[in-house]
């Protein structure tokens, strides 16, 4: 289970990912991502809040404060159309990057040169 | 981007904090988990919220600001290291705005913004002018003028015109004997024109016939110490009584210069003056007049429309409207806060010239100061630079350093203008001015000096990065080499404009001396030392009058330490009371009558005054006693009516000599035969030689309006005015004694227009000298110091020091003679501006030009030469080492 140490750029990927369905809190948001991952992956608190106020500020994500299932004061946040247009972008490197990556390690020690 | 209240933000964070705890705290209790052992669990694995909070505010934007406090930390450290530029910086910045404040704050409190009347921004000041008609170029407006005004100018809410004179002043049930003092009659519409309530009572009603009267406020006070059953007593004006309406309010001044003017202690309605509206009163001047614009009424619009009525109603009055058009007679309008500093609005104007020479001498300094600076430090910038530092980040640095100094500046040059403010009024340059300019710093000063030291800061600080964003980071060496070289020109033309301007002020400076040294040995044509001037007048007829005066000359008699002692209509330099006359002389058929001033003088007179009698003698006591037809003139005019001849026996004729006051011609003349010429004395203004000769009658031919009277003696002020008292009190029991004043005293008084324009412009040329010398100096040693490797380099080679003594100092001589070529062309441009301010001194006068060049050329050369001997002391070995 990874704890720390995502690949720069994938928190805010994944949580733009996580968000583009519908609007989520922040505990929302980290279980989802532990949910999706098939439990492989945690978010931290730590790094999930500073990562959602960076988000805001570069306009990507917009939060709202509404009342949560437990009827308590929760800030929802989702996509605004740029955040919408840098996750299509962000998913197409990282399609492309993940594919190039598998290639490099699918290969056969002779191909290797 | 969107800024939102940081506590709102704060709250936001808290809530969705304890939110997720909650939420968490729900999911464990899902799993199975006791509540406390749910909460524990929550909060264990959320860790430090502190320190979450810290960093999502470190997003927002705490860190702009922990950036900018760091930056302000660094800059603090950078001042602190170099103390002494930094006082230099600092320093030069508090002294220019200082003065720009302090002299802002005089500027503001006397002509833009007084607030002395309640409607100020919309009263006028309205005077007439006449090419040669009354011997001033600014004549008060006659009562006819004002009438028509009042009646058909459509331009003004009110028109209001008054006057003061000398009355003897009696409360009736309180004062046993009579005030002599100043009384101005005014017409109601001045409370109106001026905004002015009564302190306590009422104003004037409205009209005229009313025999109202109100009390200055001081007399008030001294008099009555303040009681209000003052209202309702009578006063007793001359022969007439009043009854007392109202006290005026504290500190009001009536609307005029105050520089020889009576200020009066009771203030009366015009129209219980007994005067007519005869056709001769139209061209006479009467009283000051103040009017009130309508509000979006201009200047020229109110003038023009003055000029029509005049005009309109001139053919009513076919004599003087002939005498209109002759003399060019035109009314003039004038905003009231530049009337009021009449005579120091050349003091006033030069600031203004001065401030912005010193702001630009200033400016360039603190410029080249910050430009060293970061020439200086180009090696830390560049590697800096090098490890990724971004120009921005660097640029940022020094706008943080440059606005810390200009803080330190700003908060100096406040308290400088403060002591500034405090320190001319400590020395009485303000006395003399109407409206006493406010000691304390009013709004408006704080305002303009900030906004000031916001401009300064912002052009000062980007002229000053400018070299710094010139040129490749990547190539460290070409750009410093390149840097060093604009670097230099930029230091060779900050000096050349900084000497330019340092001439044009220091020639300014010398010229505004010398006529001031002029004004200060202005022979008024008389023997001031001594001479004890006072006046009184007795309301009676000239035959009581001849009596009081005899018997006056009789009194004095017995105090043998009065030594010498006159009566004539008015003493010199009292200002007013001198009016030109029409003058005939015998044989000359010319058809205009020529002008002269007239006084009337007891025997003594010359020789009271020590007025030199060049030719002929004074009165005889026979010649007194029986008011013979004879007349003493002045050099002035005998020089203009008989040029190469003896004047004495000749005749001429004053048709209103004899105490009437009407300018019509007669066709029988009174001739009076000269039997004297004196010299030329200066009468009405010290720094104004008389305009006309003036024409001598005795005393007892024709009697005074008033008596002037004035002794020479040894005693002091106070004990002559002692004796004088008695003595009026026995001849003249009902009047007493008005304005005692030693000359000495009048003619220091007459000098404080040039006195203020002299200090204000010593302490204006000394602060711009100091600056300049410091960027001069500063400039100079600072270039050679960056030039040691290349002198280091020539020292190994073999150069002989004295070779590179000469190269070094070579540069800024040449840019020295540049700067000061231009300053003295600017000067000689700008001469006859510069003229308008002098007394008697030619503004391009070769010596002072002379002067100002060599002086300031010695400081360029001291300068270059101390600081390229200091580079050329060096070792060579140490100077190559010194980069």
């Amino acid at each position: 289970m990874a704890k720390h140490g995502f690949p720069q750029g994938t928190l805010e990927m994944m949580i733009m990912k996580v968000i583009s369905s519908g609007s989520h809190h922040g505990w929302g948001i980290a279980q989802k991502i532990h949910l999706l991952s098939n439990e492989a992956l945690k978010v931290e608190e730590g790094s999930l809040y500073p990562t959602l106020s960076r988000m805001q500020r570069q306009g990507l994500i917009e939060g709202k404060m509404a009342p949560s299932e437990n009827n308590r004061q929760a800030k929802f946040y989702k996509l605004t159309p740029l955040g919408k247009l840098q996750l299509e972008e962000e998913s197409k490197k990282w399609e492309s990057m993940a594919d190039a990556i598998a290639r490099v390690m699918s290969a056969s020690p002779e191909s290797q040169f | 981007m969107k800024f939102k209240n940081p506590f709102s933000k704060n709250h936001d964070l808290d809530e969705e904090i304890e939110a997720h705890i909650a939420l968490k705290t729900d999911y464990y209790l899902e799993q199975g988990m006791t509540e406390e052992e749910a909460r524990k669990a929550a909060l264990r694995e959320f860790g430090n919220a502190e320190r979450l909070k810290e960093e999502c505010r470190d997003s927002w934007s705490m860190r702009v600001l922990s950036e900018w406090l760091q930056d302000i930390r660094f800059a603090w450290r950078q001042i602190r290291k170099q103390k002494g530029y930094s006082v230099l910086v600092a320093g030069t910045f508090a002294v220019c705005l200082g003065l720009n404040i302090a002299m802002f704050n005089i500027y503001n409190s006397t002509v833009i913004n007084p607030r002395q009347y309640e409607n100020e921004n919309r009263i006028v000041n309205v005077y007439e002018t006449y090419d040669d008609l009354w011997g001033d170029n600014r004549v008060a407006t006659s009562r006819i003028y004002w009438k028509e005004r009042s009646e058909q100018a459509k331009s003004f809410e009110a028109i209001a015109i008054f006057g003061v004179d000398w009355a003897n002043v009696r409360i009736l049930g309180i004062d046993e004997v009579s005030d002599f003092t100043g009384v101005a009659r005014i017409t109601p519409s001045l409370f109106e024109v001026l905004g002015t309530q009564p302190f306590t009572g009422r104003a004037l009603s409205p009209g005229e016939g009313y025999n109202e009267a109100l009390l200055n406020y001081d007399y008030w006070q001294k008099k009555f110490d303040g009681r209000s059953e003052i209202l309702g007593k009578t006063i007793q004006i001359n022969n007439s009584t009043f009854e007392i309406i109202g006290v005026m309010p504290k500190g009001f001044a009536l609307p005029r210069s105050k520089l020889g003017n009576l200020p009066p202690d009771v203030y009366t309605n015009y129209g219980a003056m007994t005067f007519s509206f005869q056709p001769e009163w139209r061209i006479r001047p009467f009283g000051m007049c103040v009017a009130l614009l309508k509000p979006g009424t201009t200047l020229s619009q109110a003038e023009i429309e003055l000029n029509q009525i005049n005009l309109n109603n001139g053919p009513n009055y076919p004599e003087q409207f002939r005498i209109e058009q002759e003399q060019n007679h035109k009314t003039v309008i004038i905003p009231l806060g530049k009337h009021l500093v009449r005579d120091f609005v050349y003091a006033l104007d030069l600031l203004k010239f001065g401030l912005i020479a010193i702001l630009l001498i200033g400016s360039i300094n603190i410029t080249s100061l910050l430009v060293s600076r970061h020439h200086q430090r180009s090696n830390e910038f560049a590697s800096r630079i090098a490890v990724g530092a971004s120009r921005f980040r660097i640029a940022k640095q020094l706008i943080t350093e440059s606005t810390l100094l200009a803080v330190c500046g700003v908060l100096g040059g406040f308290v400088l203008a403060i002591l500034i403010l405090n320190g001319l009024s400590a020395i009485g340059l303000f006395d003399n001015f109407t409206i006493p300019p406010r000691d304390q710093l009013d709004l408006e000063s704080w305002v303009f000096g900030i906004i000031l030291s916001v401009i300064i800061g912002l052009l000062v600080g980007a002229v000053s990065l400018l070299p710094m964003f010139r040129g490749s980071s990547h190539s460290h060496n070409q750009r410093t080499s390149s840097f060093g070289k604009s670097y230099k020109y930029f230091q060779g033309s900050s000096v050349a404009i900084q000497l330019s301007i340092a001439l044009l002020l220091l020639i300014s400076s010398i010229l505004m001396f010398l006529s001031f040294r002029q004004a200060m040995e202005i022979d008024p044509g008389f023997e001031p030392d001594g001479l004890f001037t006072a006046g009184f007048r007795p309301a009676v007829n000239d035959d009581t009058k001849r009596l009081i005066i005899d018997k006056f000359f009789a009194e004095t008699e017995k105090y043998p330490e009065l030594q010498s002692v006159a009566i004539s209509n008015w003493p010199p330099l009292k200002l007013g009371g001198l009016y030109l006359r029409s003058l005939y002389v015998e044989g000359d058929n010319s058809p205009t009558p020529y002008q002269c001033f007239n006084d009337t003088v007891s025997p003594s007179y010359f020789e009271t005054l020590g007025i030199p009698i060049l030719q002929g003698r004074t009165f005889n006591p026979s010649e007194v006693r029986n008011q013979s037809a004879v007349a003493i003139i002045d050099k002035k005019l005998a020089d203009r009516h008989f040029p190469g001849q003896n004047p004495i026996g000749k005749r001429i004729s004053i048709p209103s000599e004899g105490g009437s006051v009407s300018i019509e011609e007669s066709d029988e003349r009174n001739w009076l035969t000269i039997i004297g010429v004196t010299q030329t004395i200066r009468n009405r203004r010290l720094v104004e030689a008389p305009t006309h000769g003036t024409v001598f009658t005795n005393l007892h031919r024709q009697t005074p309006y008033w008596n002037g009277v004035m002794v020479r003696s040894q005693l002091n002020e106070t004990r002559i005015a002692e004796i004088l008292k008695k003595i009026v009190g026995i001849v003249a029991p009902e009047t007493g004694l008005a304005m005692p004043k030693m000359m000495t005293a009048l003619i220091e008084k007459q000098r404080a227009p040039q006195k203020a324009l002299s200090v204000l412009c010593t302490i204006i040329t000394s602060v711009s000298l100091t600056l300049c010398a410091i960027g001069v100096i500063g400039n100079v040693s600072y270039t050679v110091s960056t030039q040691t490797k290349e002198i280091g380099i020539r020292l190994t080679l073999g150069a002989k020091k004295f070779q590179l003594l000469l190269t070094s100092t070579k540069f800024w001589l040449k840019t020295g003679a540049t700067g000061l070529i231009c300053g003295a062309i600017a000067a000689l441009f700008l001469s006859p501006f510069i003229e308008t301010y002098l007394y008697e001194v030619e503004a391009r006068s070769i010596s002072t030009f002379l002067s100002a060049i060599l002086f300031l050329f010695i400081i360029v050369s001291l300068a270059s030469l101390i600081s390229a001997r200091k580079g050329m002391s060096l070792n060579p070995v140490e100077a190559l080492r010194s980069e």
